[in-house]
């Protein structure tokens, strides 16, 4: 098969005018789009068989397995591949409980994480187990000395974000992983926000990623369990490889085309980060400038610097949060919201909840690999006004 | 609870969802002297949040948030539990809304 990874020096092309929810999942990035359709002809095959196309797709699966442990910084048989990043993330908690289920079933988190981690703990509670979440600041930063405090005799695993995919604020994970590699307790790091937005934390014992988030196919989950962390796959066993490489994939035939297509895309976002992430910086720095001097009433959120590149959220009082993305939509934005009413619940995000931040009028703004800074320019020139009718729609 | 149903000084703004209860207690807010305390009732979860951080970025100070008995609200049995948020007015550090079309009517 062909290299579809020459295409990294390619301009990357924007994604489509106001798409500003990356943190949501990036349209397919063209290296990814390229490497998908050579890999749909060459590596259709099952690449667990031994004639000549079931050695190609392993060949491909095998090249995609080494790209994402590079952009990791882990060895390749320590990547496991699943079927999005909440699998991975489910596979992980519950195959480090396994491995770790003679010492206890506690379990550690931060109160800020993705709600798949805190439904994998959820379910290790509900069959007897016990969890502790950690509190955070009111810029969403996990208090590490007290994460290190919630270490007991009986804890199986801990689960620290990288950073925080509704706010972006970057978490203390070398700190934390400092004191879990002291107890001996292995730590999940859920990556998914910041892989392919710039240097990774070290430390972690098993790390969890999503493609959809970098600019691969929404299918494709990653997690990676470094050699001698004691990890046992959940669920029946599955006829494909025990160990070696594979052996912390998802049970099944893998998607080849999709991991192809995904591990291309991280080399193309990984190569390009050092550039890409300083321009995003520069605009989400804009962007949090600009609400706070033009939009009365409203709290941007997060932490100021210790953040992702790419994620800026903020909250407007008297808005309704549905409102103001009904109307930044009718305007030609895509963005999300933390706030109750968009939810399926009454509930206000956990994240927003645990921050003690206003919950009402939010607005997450993510920006997507390449994006037109002239997008940005327009959001910007367009929210005051939005927020404003959206206001004098509730008293109406 | 200080004050009852009807008490002025007490909104209520049971089933009214985000973010009704935060503006009724902007409005009464506004008519309100400075130093005067509110009771705002409220029902709806985001309330819990959102009632500290208007106090917080108003100026205002949370005296106290209490959940409320079934018998103190006299409803019928079944119906969601509210808490009072007992606020004091501190309108000295804190702007006009209605410039930017914020509930000041």
């Amino acid at each position: 098969m062909g290299n579809p990874v020459g295409s990294t020096a390619r301009p990357q092309p924007p994604a489509p005018a106001g798409f500003l929810d990356a943190a949501s999942g990036e349209p397919l990035h063209p290296a990814g789009r390229a490497a998908l359709l050579a890999a749909l002809d060459e590596g259709w095959a099952d690449p667990a068989r031994l004639y000549g196309a079931g050695r190609r797709a392993r060949l491909a699966l095998d090249r995609a397995r080494e790209q994402v442990a590079a952009a990791l910084g882990c060895r390749p048989d320590e990547v496991g591949f699943a079927g999005s990043g909440t699998e991975a993330v489910h596979r992980g908690v519950a195959g480090l409980a396994l491995g770790r289920r003679r010492v206890g079933t506690h379990l550690v988190a931060s109160a800020v994480e993705h709600s798949c981690v805190l439904h994998a703990a959820e379910l290790l509670v509900a069959a007897g187990g016990r969890s502790t979440l950690v509190g955070v600041d009111q810029a969403g930063v996990v208090d590490d000395a007290a994460f290190a405090a919630a270490l007991a005799p009986g804890t199986a695993l801990a689960c620290l974000q990288s950073a925080n995919h509704e706010v972006g604020t970057t978490q203390p994970v070398e700190a934390v992983a400092a004191a879990c590699a002291e107890q001996g307790v292995p730590l999940l790091v859920d990556a998914a926000a910041s892989v392919g937005r710039g240097p990774l934390p070290g430390g972690w014992s098993a790390l969890t990623a999503s493609a959809a988030k970098w600019g691969g196919p929404a299918g494709v989950g990653v997690l990676s369990v470094r050699t001698g962390v004691r990890w046992r796959s959940p669920g029946p066993a599955d006829s494909r490889a025990v160990s070696g490489p594979g052996a912390l994939d998802a049970p099944g035939r893998p998607d080849v085309p999709a991991v192809v297509a995904a591990a291309a895309a991280l080399e193309a976002v990984v190569t390009a980060a050092p550039v890409e992430d300083a321009r995003l910086r520069g605009l989400t720095d804009r962007i949090r400038a600009t609400v706070a001097a033009t939009v009365p009433d409203c709290e941007v959120l997060g932490h100021p610097t210790d953040r992702l590149p790419h994620i800026v959220t903020f909250s407007c009082l008297y808005a309704s949060g549905e409102a103001l993305l009904l109307e930044l939509d009718r305007a030609g934005f895509a963005v999300t919201s933390g706030s109750s009413c968009s939810s399926s619940t009454l509930e206000p995000s956990h994240v927003l909840v645990a921050m003690g931040a206003l919950a009402q009028g939010n607005v997450r703004v993510s920006l997507p690999h390449g994006v037109d800074p002239a997008d940005v320019d327009r959001f910007l020139q367009v929210l005051p006004g939005a927020v404003q009718r959206v206001r004098a729609e509730a008293v109406r | 609870v200080t004050g009852t149903l009807g008490t002025p000084g007490v909104v209520d703004a049971r089933g009214l969802r985000c973010p009704m209860p935060v503006i009724e207690l902007q409005r009464a807010a506004q008519r309100a002297a400075d130093g005067a305390v509110l009771t705002l009732l409220a029902d709806d979860p985001a309330a819990v949040t959102d009632v500290p951080a208007w106090c917080r970025m108003r100026g205002h100070i949370l005296l106290s948030v209490e959940l409320l008995s079934v018998e103190q609200l006299s409803v019928e049995q079944g119906e969601q539990g509210a808490s009072a948020y007992q606020v004091q007015l501190r309108k000295s550090g804190a702007g006009s809304a209605s410039a930017d079309g914020s509930p000041a009517r």
